[in-house]
């Protein structure tokens, strides 16, 4: 009963199903809009065939803004929870999360910084980028000791540069007299996909591919890891350096995404939480569910930001705390007894 | 010179030489020199703290030695590859994280993945072999669909001897391995040291049972904790010559006394109580 054959076809059913409620999710998302689409017409005009049915103007909507956007979704989503994934398996902690490296803040930071000097808004993802990277750098270097990255030093360092950044964020936007770019700050701070295009599709892309494919690659030596420090470098493992790779993963994953869409938060939290939940013991396995349920939950959200608020689209990182903070507080509930 | 050293390599397997173990700059125990021959079983003895987990770890190369040497079969142990060496020689703690909740069996599979690429999921013939020989090896048969949270101190132990027995070095180092065992483990334990040893693998362990390492080891080295400064070598020999009442009572600081097999007066049998 307990062999390793058995679970696998329930397994093989469990990831079809994620898979068609992601494909339900990303076409429900293209159809619905100030203007509705047939979801037959729709995938007819994405697939490049000519509608005899539909204006024109329609045809430009589908693919210059709601395809460009809903594919940003469900990358920004499979980034999140692939490099929430990662950072739990770095820690061995269920309650990591991208956020908790101070990628996010430091990126936000160097928005914040951007967006009162008045640089172009096109320069934003780019910014976002360096100051995560930076911020994630400065925590891994204080993490830094013999023989590996310090868990414990990752997490407070990580909460430290996030309290030390959102201060700075919280002074720049009091400090700016009521400029408009404060305001500018405030809404991307709140997270959203509103206003992308292709152009940021490119970088996106790549770097989710690119990450979940290394993780995947890595998802053994993941398992490995999770025997601790010692009894994995018995087995071969240079840790430190294996530590080095997954953390650079999670950082541009995670970089990538938030460069895209703002501050996306508990995205990272749940749908790891969630895969490991869904299926057992196959690293593999939860690497690929994480991205599918990371996709579903941000492309579900992103559509229901556009479309329930009355005239003005809700913040996307809002929607998705509301949703991300209770969840969080379950798995604190569930993990009593255990070292957290 | 070149030929001396090949025949060196064939009877002494690991050499240490005036090793100075501990942890950063610290030395926890100094000066320890060492050779153990292929085949045989060594026990590393000493009171609480006199340092002999610190010196098995830095012989597994979890730790950078302080000062001094460890080779084996004559080449210096940082100078082999990560995984290499996990080839040759495999370490087992007391106790192993557990932090996937994986099963005895993917656990002890994991022994595997020194002879695996590192981002190989798929086995193959001699991993498959490796992996039921270990779970036979450990009497783990009945419990190998099970998860390791869910079984017992002694069992996970057996797991982590079980994992080691698949990764199938030449040198095995046990970190107090009875220390969760019943007496029947202790005793399949016990012959399966023997059988290894049989089979030419080299065993070092720390073990606190002067009765298991009288009737096991070939060799002991006995650490003794200093008043201050760090643990020093205190003897090294064949138990026969070395287990004596004098060395015994000042290894510890305390009485004890030696009991010979009153029914098997020639088997050379002793027992050593408190």
């Amino acid at each position: 009963m307990t062999s390793a054959a058995s679970p696998r076809p329930n397994m093989t059913l469990k990831l079809v199903v994620l898979t068609g409620v992601l494909f339900a999710g990303f076409l429900t998302s293209i159809c619905i809009g100030d203007v509705f689409v047939a979801p037959k017409e729709a995938l007819e005009l994405i697939m490049g065939g000519a509608s005899s049915t539909s204006a024109p103007g329609i045809a430009d909507i589908l693919t210059q803004i709601r395809l460009p956007r809903t594919l940003i979704a469900t990358a920004v989503g499979a980034s999140l929870a692939v490099s929430g994934y990662i950072l739990q398996a770095l820690s061995r902690n269920p309650l990591a999360d991208p956020y908790l490296t101070g990628v996010s803040s430091g990126a936000g930071l160097a928005v914040a910084l951007a967006i009162i000097l008045g640089l172009n808004f096109s320069l934003m993802p780019a910014c976002a980028f360096v100051g995560g990277l930076a911020a994630a750098l400065l925590v891994a270097q204080m993490a830094k000791r013999a023989g590996g990255l310090s868990v414990t030093r990752l997490i407070l360092g990580g909460v430290a540069i996030s309290a030390v950044c959102g201060s700075l964020i919280t002074l720049i936007i009091t400090q700016s007299g009521g400029a408009p770019q404060a305001q500018g700050i405030i809404f991307w701070l709140a997270g959203g996909i509103a206003g992308r295009g292709w152009s940021d599709l490119g970088t996106l892309s790549l770097y989710t591919i690119g990450g979940i494919i290394a993780t995947l690659l890595l998802s053994k030596q993941i398992r490995v890891l999770s025997l601790g420090d010692e009894t994995a470098q018995a087995l071969g493992v240079d840790v430190s350096k294996l530590q080095w790779l997954l953390l650079a993963c999670a950082v541009l994953m995670c970089g990538a995404a938030v460069s895209a869409s703002g501050l996306v938060a508990f995205v990272g939290l749940i749908a790891p939480n969630l895969a490991r939940m869904l299926f057992v013991r196959d690293e593999r396995i939860e690497v690929i569910a994480s991205a599918l349920i990371g996709a579903v939950l941000v492309t579900l959200s992103d559509l229901a930001a556009r479309t329930l608020g009355q005239g003005q689209e809700l913040p996307l990182g809002t929607l998705l705390s509301l949703v991300g903070g209770p969840f969080f507080l379950y798995l604190i509930s569930l993990s009593k007894g255990e070292d957290v | 010179m070149q030929d001396s050293n090949i025949t060196n390599a064939h009877a002494d397997v690991l050499e240490i030489a005036s090793l100075s173990a501990g942890f950063n700059t610290k030395p926890v125990v100094q000066d320890v020199s060492l050779k153990v021959k292929r085949g045989t079983v060594t026990a590393i003895a000493g009171g609480n703290g006199a340092g002999k987990s610190t010196l098995l770890k830095t012989i597994a190369r979890l730790i950078p030695p302080i000062r001094g040497r460890v080779l084996i079969e004559g080449k210096e142990l940082s100078s082999l590859a990560l995984a290499s060496l996990a080839k040759k020689l495999a370490y087992v703690p007391q106790d192993i994280a557990n932090s996937r909740e994986l099963t005895v069996e993917d656990m002890i599979a994991l022994g595997r993945n020194p002879h695996q690429k590192w981002w190989q999921w798929r086995t193959d013939h001699n991993d498959k072999s490796a992996l039921e020989n270990a779970i036979k090896a450990t009497e783990l048969g009945d419990l190998r669909g099970k998860s390791v949270s869910e079984i017992s101190g002694g069992e996970r132990q057996r797991t982590a001897i079980a994992m080691s027995l698949a990764q199938e070095p030449e040198i095995l180092l046990l970190d107090e391995p009875t220390a969760h065992l019943d007496f029947k483990h202790q005793k399949s334990l016990m012959q399966l040291m023997l059988h290894l040893k049989s089979q030419g693998m080299t065993i070092i362990t720390c073990l606190h049972d002067l009765n298991f390492i009288w009737q096991v080891c070939d060799q002991v080295v006995c650490l003794k904790k200093a008043p201050k400064g760090p643990s020093t070598q205190l003897f090294t020999g064949a138990p026969q010559e070395v287990l004596t009442r004098e060395n015994l009572q000042s290894a510890f600081d305390t009485e004890l006394r030696i009991i010979r097999d009153s029914a098997n007066p020639d088997s050379n049998s002793l027992f050593f109580g408190l």
